[in-house]
């Protein structure tokens, strides 16, 4: 197994010069793309490496680096060697660009992570919404997005919870304690 | 502790009374000493032991405590054995104190091991020297486990 | 009618799928197995969870609250434990799982139990572990050290090597640098646990916090709060706050020690500290406190008095103020300009510290009291025990305390090539250390074993990197005369040890004949130390309580003498500088109450 991925590693490398190729520790093999060469890379890998099946589109946000990165999971049937494709994009007014002409399916992924992450693709212009309806908050899945502040105000605490206690106030109250003002700002929320 | 000149039982009982009351001195000096009401306690009860161990000299009577240690696990940490031994007009501090406790319980502990030996034929004599024994040595541990706790605590 | 052959075999053809998986749904019903690591319902380990609310802290969907399963276990629980146990609003929870991922203890799980079906949707609230006891049985997500979010491995600290450190005095410990100090403050799950059995309580999670996010000065503000020498606690404290470390069950502990030192050093003298604490001094209230003794206990009360515009005055025996923190602790561990700068800020804010003046010499008892509204003793343990055999007067056979305060006054001791230290306390470790830094062989000897030894195992370890043997189990029976008076050596036997029936240590009982000599210049006791009270009228001191040689005092620090407080080494048993501080914080508040109830 090792050596068939060392071998695909090796003609990839030779294929794409102008892609990174790692291997992954649990096996997979890992391609870093530009944008520019995106769909150029994919079609050769679809076409000449069997790689036919797109399992999936992924995206991660690198807040502080100010990009999103796309990962796209391909499969192929023959080697059953996972391959990764990343390609890292602007994260503030950046954009996709859209696959569906290789793997329709891709336009499920692509609305979602228009829809979750607020990244647009080109050549998929205005997808209908997936799962969020008359969302106008911020992308949920963004970093910066505040899950709990939104949890909150969108949902009523079910009768019952009122007994809650606060750890810290638990610890500092059986100890005796006094958490000063300037402290205050650093006591775990 | 000179018992050369001992040659009678009326001499060996009167040698053991001159103990027994410098032992109750002794304990006097300790409660002073200490400043710990529970080692206070300790030092009481055992300065009243000695009290009553003069009085069963004197009737060679030792009924009322004859089974007491026999359950008693007695520890040999031979801490008395290695100690300086101390006057008691030299000590000064607690631990000089718990010294002289300790090498004075053992020596006394000796003496009566000594003399029941030497009575071994007059099986009331032994009895009373063996049970006599038993409870100074009773008393060494007792003062080996306080000093072991205290002035040992770091060793 | 047409005979077909077909219709006749049609029904026998069914036959042909009886070794078949049929599609219908198997009687009685099987559960289909899920997924290896499958999320479904929690689970809760209640004898593992330290309730530490880290999961209820992650919850983005705030389903997980912190409850008591039975009313009252939050204030009967362990100090490393607060008693509460998560609850989890199953409505509102959508098993991503965080929670499992940050439990430090790993007592939370998700099961393979997934079907919950009830009309009442009240009954979605659960206590894992207490809705579900056999929920072990199917546990399926649980956590995992090697792949977490937590991040179990501490940051190493830097330490000179042993063979370079017995070259010096040096310090040992070199600090982290800012960005290892941030790293490892992240790892801090800020739950508070630790606070609670730091004697001092100091506001751990929050200074760690502050350090996290790159405000040292907070961090200071907040060290300084209850604290006037952490400096001092964070390179030498005993670190109770770390045995309970939620962190430490299943990896290393935060350094709470190591942190608490880093942000302090960044304040590099009195006039910076004074700056960044800018501490509210009150106007003078007119009162006055003597104090005996400027140790930590001494100095804490003195510091928060002077703060609250009391007139405080140290009376100190010695030409430093510390106490064993200046002339107890080498060097190597607390350097003097560290203590020195901690002892100059206190000054500044108006603590005034009498040096060489010790009470019953130079000032009596009687007219401290007469001169102040309270009197606060805290003049430590600093008489040591003798080692109590033949032989302990001879020449060359000292004892560690002395040894320690002359090494620390710069004096010179000559201790010769070999040495052996008698005890198993810091106190004898640090001797031992010591005495390695002159060019000594040295040797340890204790009654009892290692793991018996009050000593910190890393002081232990130290010394033994440096070099130092540690004869365990050996009794000293008495020191050698080399004929002239001095030291020649030490007979010590071997002991067993026999468990108490009663409780309490084992004790070591010598085994008789097995005696050795160990030759030696120089002998240093460190069995233990007592304090010296003989400065206090006969008078007071039979009012004051004593319980086995220590001071009795309410929870305020005072004494069954009204305007006499006391604290640090001579009250508490834990002889250690935080229980020290933590005395003198005590003592503030028990005098202010006491001064203006008067």
């Amino acid at each position: 197994m090792s050596d068939r991925i060392q071998d695909l590693q090796k003609s990839l490398s030779e294929g794409l010069p102008q892609c990174s190729v790692e291997i992954r520790r649990h096996g997979g093999v890992e391609l870093i793309s530009s944008k520019e060469n995106l769909v150029g890379v994919l079609a050769y890998l679809r076409e000449h490496f069997g790689y036919r099946h797109l399992s999936h589109i992924s995206c991660v946000d690198w807040l502080e680096q100010n990009q999103f990165e796309l990962v796209y999971i391909l499969w192929n049937y023959e080697s059953r060697i996972q391959l990764f494709v990343k390609v890292r994009l602007a994260r503030v007014n950046g954009s996709g660009i859209s696959v569906r002409h290789l793997w329709p399916q891709a336009d499920t992924y692509e609305r979602e992570i228009a829809e979750m992450y607020g990244l647009p693709f080109d050549g998929n212009e205005n997808p209908r919404e997936l799962i969020l309806e008359d969302w106008d908050n911020k992308p949920p899945m963004r970093r910066d997005f505040d899950t709990r502040a939104y949890s909150k105000e969108a949902f009523y605490d079910r009768p019952g919870r009122e007994d809650a206690k606060d750890v810290r106030s638990v610890i500092s109250g059986r100890s005796g304690e006094e958490i000063p003002e300037i402290a205050i700002p650093y006591t775990r929320k | 502790m000179n018992t050369d000149n001992i040659q009678s039982l009326e001499q060996a009982i009167q040698f053991a009374i001159e103990r027994e009351t410098e032992a109750e001195q002794m304990y006097q000096k300790l409660i002073r000493l200490a400043e710990d009401p529970k080692a206070k306690e300790l030092f009481q009860e055992l300065r009243d032991m000695e009290a009553q161990h003069r009085q069963n000299l004197q009737t060679l009577d030792v009924t009322g405590f004859k089974e007491k240690h026999n359950q008693e696990r007695v520890y040999n940490m031979h801490i008395a054995d290695y100690l300086i031994d101390k006057k008691i007009d030299d000590v000064r501090t607690y631990q000089e104190g718990l010294m002289l406790a300790a090498r004075r319980e053992q020596m006394a502990y000796q003496y009566y091991s000594l003399l029941a030996e030497i009575y071994r034929d007059n099986p009331g004599l032994f009895e009373f020297f063996s049970v006599m024994a038993r409870e100074e040595r009773s008393h060494q541990n007792d003062m080996e486990k306080v000093y072991d706790e205290t002035v040992f605590l770091y060793n | 009618m047409e005979f077909s052959l077909k219709g006749m075999l049609n029904p026998l053809l069914a036959l042909q799928q009886a070794g078949k998986r049929p599609h219908t749904i198997q009687f009685p019903f099987e559960e289909k197995k899920v997924a290896e690591r499958y999320r479904g319902l929690h689970f809760n380990d209640l004898e593992a969870c330290i309730g530490c609310g880290t999961c209820s802290t992650i919850c983005q969907n705030e389903a997980i609250d912190m409850v008591e399963i039975n009313p009252g276990d939050s204030e009967n629980a362990k100090p490393g434990d607060s008693g509460l146990r998560p609850r989890v609003d199953n409505g509102r929870c959508c098993w991503c799982a965080l929670c499992v991922e940050v439990c430090p203890s790993g007592s939370l799980s998700l099961t393979t139990h997934y079907n919950y079906v009830s009309e009442d949707a009240n009954s979605f609230l659960w206590t894992p572990g207490v809705s579900n006891p056999d929920g072990h049985k199917e546990l399926s997500f649980v956590s995992d050290t090697s792949h977490s979010l937590l991040d179990y491995a501490r940051v190493p600290m830097r330490e000179l090597e042993g063979k370079e450190r017995i070259k010096s005095f040096a310090e040992v410990v070199l600090g982290y640098a800012d960005e290892e100090a941030k790293k490892e403050a992240a790892r801090c799950i800020g739950c508070s646990i630790c606070t609670e059995v730091c004697p001092v309580h100091m506001h751990i999670p929050e200074y760690i916090s502050a350090i996290e996010h790159g405000n040292n000065e907070d961090a200071i503000r907040i060290i300084y709060d209850n604290n006037p020498i952490g400096e001092t606690c964070g390179k030498v404290c005993t670190r109770r706050c770390e045995e309970v470390c939620p962190l430490g069950a299943r990896g290393e502990a935060i350094a709470i020690r190591w942190l608490k030192r880093y942000a302090t050093e960044k304040a590099e003298n009195a006039e910076i500290i004074r700056e960044i604490v800018n501490p509210d001094i009150k106007p003078p209230n007119g009162k006055k406190v003597g104090i005996i003794g400027a140790g930590p206990s001494g100095l804490t009360v003195a510091y928060y008095l002077a703060l609250r515009g009391f007139d405080v005055t140290i009376y100190e025996a010695k030409a430093k103020a510390g106490g064993m923190i200046m002339y107890g602790i080498p060097k190597y561990r607390l350097p003097l300009d560290s203590l020195d700068k901690q002892v100059e800020y206190m000054q500044s804010v108006g603590v005034k510290i009498h040096f060489n003046t010790k009470v019953g010499e130079q000032i009596s008892f009687t007219e401290i009291e007469k001169n102040h509204d309270a009197v606060f003793i805290g003049i430590g343990y600093e008489v040591p025990y003798t080692i109590g055999i033949d032989g302990e007067n001879l020449e060359n056979s000292i004892q560690a305390v002395n040894f320690l305060r002359d090494i620390n006054a710069d004096k010179h001791v000559d201790i010769g090539n070999r040495v052996a230290v008698i005890g198993g306390g810091n106190v004898a470790i640090d001797a031992a250390r010591v005495s390695r830094r002159l060019g000594a062989e040295v040797t340890i000897l204790y009654r009892r074993r290692e793991e018996d030894m009050p000593a910190d195992w890393e002081e232990i370890e130290g010394a033994k990197h440096e070099g130092v043997i540690i004869k365990t189990q050996a009794i000293p029976l008495n020191v050698v005369d080399d004929g002239s008076g001095r030291v020649k050596g030490i007979r010590y036997g071997n002991a067993r040890m026999v468990t108490d029936e009663k409780g309490g240590r084992p004790r070591p009982e010598l085994i008789e004949g097995d005696e050795h000599i160990l030759e030696l210049y120089t002998i240093i006791g460190a069995i233990g130390q007592e304090a010296d009270y003989s400065f206090i009228p006969e008078d007071i001191k039979e009012k004051i309580g004593f319980k086995s040689g220590r001071i009795v005092t309410n929870e305020w620090q005072q004494t069954s003498v009204p305007h006499i407080f006391a604290g640090g080494d001579i009250v508490n048993r834990t002889a250690d500088a935080i229980s020290a501080v933590a005395d003198g914080y005590k003592a503030v508040k028990g005098i202010e109450q006491f001064i203006f109830a008067k």
